[in-house]
């Protein structure tokens, strides 16, 4: 079987004296979709940002295992290291896009400006892959000049997702990539993480509140309580059949997943 | 014959901790085995554990006892102690399971649904289609419906854009939880083909039927469950 991209052991973070999240611990192999879910205050972000070396945990270690099998622990990394894996290898999808996106600039600097740091040099190039991919996420060709500031919010988050895949990343960590958008919105966001993430066999920790979203997307779930996860499986396992009294609670709540 | 999978002692108890922490003994040491070629027909009244057992197989619900064993590649793997990941792999090559219900995938059409099974495991888009069409012909999907979405479908189109999905790639297990529920004469004759077929191509079938002519077509032998706490037995 091969090797785990990343993978987090005890992993804590406390703010002060109150719980960010507690001793988790968990693989994650390639291509693959880890859902993060629970309810507002449990952790999610939290967590996400200490396994994207956003945030430095208190206690416990993450690991990210490279394409050539090297290990890196990210907060171990110097801090250009660490930066210029957050733009090359790994990705991360803001929930709001605003903050994953340079407002001022126009849609192609933003996905130009991740293969600049990737080492692309030459301009007609860079503008190339960047209209490329604002098609891959169907934004019209003549929205390349705007500034995302001009975009509606479905497109900026198509966008934020466009200036993340751009350098072809293995791993993409993504809060909420389809809260605060329009059901159709919605639909149409959810249909495109779920081809490129086949397509280009990306593992993904995804965070969301919504089961249906981590039903439609993701292969294996964790579903957090309090800073700690209290049940983790298969997706459908763990929706369909779930143990922890949270869980049931949780899966109870829904309408239809 | 080649045993495909067996089944020790397996039981289910369901905790439902929003109701007081009541417990539902669904499955009580459950034991069956079941050959490579072979139909075995899961009988019972409502609420005997049918679809329970199915979904233990499936690695969809988790048995609380008991061993499940099953013929992966060219392994005997104890599935009750597999990884999720060594799970999504049997479902991909060893493991189908066909359910009366679709899950429909927002802005999915109807042909690619039905040929995702064949991409997973590797198919050229061209060839996944091709089979795709072909199978839904075979169902008599009218082909102005391949290109939709299936969400507007009526409920015995979308079972039997499931029965494709489950059947266009032949697993050597296969679980059907009532597969011809709401399809009419014509159309439970093509899935009563399509469970020949399977058989003669080497594939073991698990099925729910509720229908006793269909049963009695495509059964090789039938295991008879009973109504809560009382016991099963093999015919
Ligand atoms: N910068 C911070 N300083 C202090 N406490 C924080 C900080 N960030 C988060 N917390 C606290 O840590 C806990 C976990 O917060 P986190 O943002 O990870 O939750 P979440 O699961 O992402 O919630 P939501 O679904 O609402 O986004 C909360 O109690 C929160 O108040
Ligand atoms: N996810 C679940 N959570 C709690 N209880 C469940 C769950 N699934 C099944 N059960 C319970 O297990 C028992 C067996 O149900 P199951 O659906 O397996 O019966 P069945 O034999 O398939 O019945 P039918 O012929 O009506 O489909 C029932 O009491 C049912 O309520
Ligand atoms: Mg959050
Ligand atoms: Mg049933």
């Amino acid at each position: 079987m091969t090797r785990p991209i990343l993978s987090a052991r005890g992993v804590d973070k406390y703010y002060g004296g109150r719980v960010g999240c507690r001793g988790v611990s968990f693989d994650l192999y390639p291509g693959e979709i880890l859902g993060l879910v629970g309810e507002s205050g449990s952790g999610k972000t939290t967590l996400l940002n200490v396994l994207a070396g956003r945030l430095s945990p208190s206690g416990g270690r993450v690991l990210y295992r490279g394409p050539d099998g090297s290990e890196h622990d990210l907060q171990q990394l110097s801090e250009a290291g660490r930066r210029r894996l957050l733009r090359t290898e790994l990705g991360f999808v803001h929930q709001r896009a605003g903050d994953g996106l340079r407002p001022l600039v126009s849609a192609g600097a933003n996905i130009g400006e991740r293969l600049m740091a990737g080492g692309w040099r030459r301009y007609g190039r860079i503008r190339s892959e960047a209209a490329d991919w604002l098609a891959r996420v169907e934004i019209p060709a003549d929205r390349l000049d705007d500034r995302p500031a001009d975009y509606s919010g479905g497109m900026r988050q198509r966008l934020q997702i466009a200036r993340n895949l751009v350098t072809r990343p293995r791993l993409v960590f993504m809060d909420e990539p389809t809260g605060g958008l329009d059901v159709s919105v919605q639909a149409r966001l959810l249909d495109l993480i779920r081809h490129l993430a086949a397509r280009l066999d990306l593992a993904v920790v995804l965070v969301t509140h919504d089961l249906a979203v981590a039903r439609l997307l993701s292969q294996r779930l964790m579903v957090m309580k309090s800073g700690q996860v209290v049940e983790s499986g298969l997706t459908d396992q763990v929706l369909d059949d779930p143990q922890h009294p949270y869980s049931q609670l949780l899966v109870s709540a829904m309408l239809q997943v | 014959m080649t045993t495909m999978l067996t089944v020790e002692k397996l039981s289910k108890i369901f905790t439902l901790h929003q109701q007081g922490g009541v417990r539902i003994k669904a499955l009580t040491d459950v034991s069956l085995e079941l050959s490579a070629g072979e139909c075995l027909a899961l009988a019972g009244p409502s609420g005997a554990g049918k679809s329970t057992l199915l979904r233990c197989l499936y690695g969809n619900y988790l048995p609380s006892g008991g061993k499940i064993s099953l013929r992966h590649l060219s392994e005997i793997l104890d599935l009750s102690a597999a990884s999720p990941q060594k799970i999504m792999e049997v479902r991909r090559y060893s493991l189908g399971y066909v359910s009366q219900f679709l899950r429909v995938i927002p802005r999915v059409s109807a042909l690619d649904i039905v040929a995702e099974p064949l991409l997973e495991t590797g198919a050229e888009t061209a060839e996944a289609r091709q089979a795709a069409r072909e199978l839904l012909n075979r169902l008599n999907i009218p082909p102005r419906l391949w290109a939709l979405p299936p969400a507007t479908f009526s409920g015995g189109e979308q079972q039997r854009i499931n029965l494709a999905r489950g059947f266009i790639r032949l697993r050597p297990v296969m679980l059907l939880d009532e597969p011809t529920a709401s399809l009419d004469r014509a159309n439970r004759k093509v899935v009563r083909d399509l469970i020949y077929e399977a058989k003669e191509s080497g594939s073991a079938l698990i099925g729910i039927f509720h229908d006793d002519e269909m049963r009695s077509l495509v059964a090789d032998r039938q295991f008879q469950m009973a109504p809560p706490n009382g016991r099963e037995k093999a015919e």
